[in-house]
């Protein structure tokens, strides 16, 4: 790796190194098993600053940047997929939602407590059967007086049910559809919002999903977060910015699969030879190191830029397009090099392929990464 | 310059350095002495072939304050070498001489020879991972381990010179109080000869009661891994196996849900029938053992405690 | 409000470490260097002592011309400043040695009421620089220790010594080293890590500690260093019915006396 990390960032990546193996490996297997939100391992994120580390000091962050942020998602990914989750919906979509569009007095009174890890946050996009603002249960937020009251259905909402406050999307707007959304900042404890079930997933279990119901939900028109119609532009600078620990998230994951397959496949002997030793698994490695290298670098590339403030819109999709590709592929060839071990329900292996897939196909609704490339190709 | 001498505050452990001291003795062409703090064991000294015991009288029984002492004696003695017995107290010690007298010292020493007109020693470095081999120039001094040697027996009619050296050992401003002898629950691991470690594949302390139950099935002692002890604190800290802790040399050592990192090997390879239950085939500790069975603990040591109480 | 200076080693992860099937030779061409463990014990000792007394704490190493990298590490674990000695002596160096030269530096920089080692280093675990340490300076040293009190200048530490525990009161300043077990070393914060390169750190040249070319002249001589190999059976019953896989072993052990 040859991509020059400060004294500082290696040092957040030792940290975080430690941290994973402290207090994430002994409960990963048994929270994969129980699909139990690991809040004693989000407490220990808050106390190490992981929660608010990229924000500025000025709301209670560390202000160690966007890379450093990715960092520490790619170490904790390489123990659990779930928890970089968790990480992910907290700081990258919801915090970062409140912190880029959010008035003065917004970020003054939510960003400390999303830093200190005294609230954790969600972000609420998905809707039932189809995308946000189109189908038979989308959330519509009526204005009346100085309030909006929401009405509808939330599902697949990362760290549902244990948030404490949402960044919920609804129409404002209903004839506009998708155009009409607007972005409410949503404590959890508002009345008229319940859970309905929380949803039980094949990966990145531990990350917990709910499916969350308005019925006359008040929210102040104060936590309406940016302008009334601005939804689908947050969404997509979110779900962007998103991308790039996601990417973090692959890549980490990926990465420590694959030093699982070459542990395996230097001590498993076929025909007296390890099967490393064969050049079709060679061939998988090599494959498999080559693209998780590239991604990594792309996903450096691109929080730096959002670190420094540059436009990363292409880069993000850059890394969510590719990142998505060579993810599952690199879990496929794993599984394939371990055979019926790594196949075997109890072995890593197996949980990082339902995790890697977790992982990729997180909703993209408003930034398509090819649509984004192409645009700014054409542009 | 003259002398092999021995000091451990320990008379057993200074009984077992004879035995390397004896050889030292063939190979250097000198004389070997016991410094010691117990002077009823002077005859059985000589007995187990010293040629000289010095008995070291102070005023401060506090073995550690007699550092001074014994690097005066050792300088007017011009001794070459010191073995010192390398329990805690001993390797405090035997530092504090060394830097008085401004030599060289080797600890936890697992073999002593003489070499090159020097001393030469070997230990374990990184954890137990390796062994260097170090060559120290004379007067050199080494502490070995306890029980890495048998202690050199008695031979009847032997002849030696006593002696007694009055020292003042008062340290000022240091006093000691409380010494409580450490209560074991059940022996000692380290002397037990059969063992059975266990590590973080048990889930919770509850559970342990199955490697107890196979501990009784096979008359073992129970050991573990640092984690167990001073993580999760399932067990006293007496009873934690490796570099830092307990050494166990016992017939049968079995390790159960013990990922084996080699700081938790290098505490039981002196085992002689080591044995590993592990879930992961690519653990470690596998590779340090006779026999292994690759499964869940949970599952195979209830079925092995049936089976051998069958036998 | 009491001085403390905590000395540490910046070692090789000894888990990086490979040891070529061959020659039994070491390849540490991948290993990363770290704290040594017992050190991060003294280290966080230091800190919980001045956390609920006040007072500062000091680190101060020596190491070879890589133990810079150390500086801002040691530093977000708590310590305030860091002194160190990064020369080639160190290569060869012995306890004697690197017991010597700390003590120069100690004498040269500062004056402290109490001084924390780890009970040896995670590489060599030769246990001596404490004790060598306190002998040099001629203070008390108390090793082993799994607690520690301050009460003014009096220091009162807990030695466990295998089959005993004892109270050691002295005046300070002493030397102690830590046994692991007297805490659980923090992971830094980010916070900490951030704030780290803000402290200072300040080099101590060899040149300028004034030691004689003999106090540098280690005492023993590495001649080899072989990886340790394990000769076991290895055999490994792996079937999936347990049952069977535990008959065989019983079976196994019968044969080797043990059942």
């Amino acid at each position: 790796m040859s991509y020059a990390l400060t004294e500082e960032q290696q040092l957040i990546q030792q940290s975080a190194r430690e941290f994973t193996r402290e207090y994430i490996e002994p409960i990963a297997t048994e929270m994969d098993r129980t699909g139990i939100h690991p809040s004693a391992v989000v407490q220990q994120m808050a106390e190490h600053d992981f929660l608010g580390l990229y924000l500025p000091e000025e709301f209670g962050g560390t202000e160690a940047g966007y890379l450093s942020y990715v960092l520490i998602i790619e170490e904790i990914s390489r123990m659990s997929g779930a928890v970089a989750s968790i990480l992910i919906n907290h700081a990258s979509l919801a915090a970062y939602t409140m912190y880029r569009f959010g008035s003065a007095v917004q970020k003054q009174e939510c960003l400390p407590a999303l830093c200190s890890g005294e609230k954790l946050a969600a972000f609420a996009l998905t809707e039932p059967g189809a995308a946000p603002g189109v189908g038979s249960h989308k959330v519509i937020a009526t204005k009346e007086g100085d309030h909006y009251v929401l009405n509808g259905h939330k599902c697949y909402v990362a760290n549902g049910g244990v948030a404490d406050i949402y960044v919920v999307f609804a129409l404002t707007n209903p004839e506009a559809g998708a155009k009409g959304m607007s972005a409410f900042i949503v404590d959890a404890k508002a009345a008229g919002l319940s859970i309905q079930r929380t949803i039980g997933k094949m990966g990145l279990r531990g990350c917990q999903s709910a499916e969350l119901i308005f019925e006359n939900v008040m929210v102040p028109q104060s936590n309406l977060l940016g302008a009334a119609g601005a939804g689908m532009k947050i969404v997509k600078e979110a779900q962007l910015v998103a991308s790039v620990a996601e990417g973090a998230q692959v890549v980490g994951i990926a990465q420590a699969a694959m030093e699982d397959a070459v542990k395996y496949g230097k001590q498993r002997v076929q025909f007296g030879r390890p099967i490393a030793a064969f050049p079709a698994i060679q061939t998988m490695l090599a494959e498999m190191a080559t693209h998780i290298h590239i991604a990594r670098l792309a996903v450096y590339d691109a929080a730096s830029l959002i670190e420094k403030g540059e436009d990363f819109m292409k880069e993000a999709a850059m890394v969510k397009l590719f990142t998505g590709r060579i993810g599952q592929s690199a879990l496929i060839d794993v599984i394939q090099i371990e055979g019926g071990y790594g196949y075997s329900q109890e072995m890593i292996a197996s949980r990082f392929y339902r995790d890697i897939k977790g992982a990729v196909i997180t909703e993209s609704s408003a930034a398509f990464p090819e649509k984004v490339i192409a645009d700014d190709l054409l542009a | 310059m003259s002398g092999i001498w021995i000091y451990s505050e320990d008379s057993m452990i200074a009984k077992e350095l004879l035995t390397v001291g004896l050889a030292l003795k063939v190979s250097m062409g000198k004389s070997v002495g016991v410094i010691t703090l117990a002077s009823e064991e002077q005859d059985a000294f000589i007995a187990a072939g010293a040629d000289k015991v010095c008995i070291l009288k102070g005023q401060n029984p506090w073995p550690e304050s007699y550092a001074g002492a014994v690097a005066d004696f050792l300088s007017k003695e011009q001794a070459s070498v010191l073995l010192v017995g390398g329990t805690l107290r001993g390797k405090d010690l035997a530092a504090k001489v060394a830097a008085i007298l401004k030599t060289g010292l080797v600890t936890d020493a697992l073999t002593v020879g003489y070499v090159n007109n020097g001393i030469e020693t070997t230990r374990l470095i990184y954890g137990g991972l390796a062994i260097r081999t170090e060559a120290v120039s004379l007067p050199a001094f080494v502490t070995v381990p306890p029980r890495t040697y048998t202690e050199a027996p008695a031979m009847a009619g032997r002849q030696g010179e006593i002696f007694t050296v009055e020292v003042d050992n008062t340290a000022s401003g240091v006093s000691v109080s409380n010494v409580c002898p450490i209560i074991r629950e059940g022996a000692d691991i380290s002397t037990a000869s059969r063992v059975i470690g266990v590590g973080r594949g048990f889930s919770k302390k509850e559970d342990l009661a199955m490697a107890e139950k196979l501990a009784q099935a096979i008359g073992a002692e129970i050991g573990c891994t640092r984690g167990i002890a001073e993580d999760s604190h399932w067990l006293p800290s007496e009873r934690y196996i490796g570099i830092s802790g307990q050494k166990v040399k016992a017939e049968l050592y079995l390790a159960a849900g013990i990922s084996g990192q080699v700081q938790h090997v290098v505490g039981v390879r002196d085992s002689k029938i080591i044995v590993a239950i592990d879930t992961n085939e690519k653990a470690p500790i596998f590779a340090a053992a006779d026999y292994g069975i690759v499964g869940d603990l949970y599952e195979v040591l209830p079925l092995l405690a049936e089976a051998i109480e069958k036998k | 409000m009491p001085r403390i200076l905590v000395c540490y080693k910046w070692v090789l992860d000894e888990q990086d470490i490979k040891i070529n099937p061959g020659d039994l030779s070491l390849d540490s061409s991948k290993a990363k260097y770290k704290i040594s463990d017992y050190d991060k014990n003294a280290i966080e000792e230091a800190m919980l002592l001045v956390e609920s007394k006040e007072g500062s704490v000091d680190a101060l190493t020596f190491g070879s011309d890589k133990v810079k990298q150390s500086l801002k590490d040691v530093l977000s674990r708590g310590p305030g400043k860091v002194d160190w000695i990064g020369d080639t002596a160190f290569e060869q160096a012995d306890a004697f040695v690197t017991a010597n030269v700390l003590a120069a530096a100690i004498r040269k920089n500062g004056s402290y009421d109490l001084i924390l080692c780890g009970e040896g280093s995670s590489d060599s675990y030769s246990q001596q620089v404490a004790p060598r340490l306190a002998a040099i300076l001629s203070i008390p040293a108390i090793t082993f220790v799994q607690k520690i009190s301050i009460d003014g200048s009096r220091i009162i530490a807990t030695r466990k010594l295998g089959d005993c525990t004892e109270v050691v009161e002295v005046a300070g300043p002493a030397v102690l080293s830590v046994l692991p077990e007297i805490n659980k070393p923090r992971i830094p914060s980010l916070k900490q890590v951030m704030a780290a390169a803000k402290k200072p750190s300040q080099e101590v040249k060899l040149a300028d500690l004034q030691l004689g070319a003999e106090e540098l002249q280690p005492k023993t001589i590495t001649l080899s260093v072989k990886g340790y190999v394990m000769n076991r059976k290895n055999i490994l019953y792996k079937e999936a019915n347990q049952a069977d896989n535990v008959a065989k072993l019983v079976a196994s052990l019968a044969q080797e006396g043990m059942c």
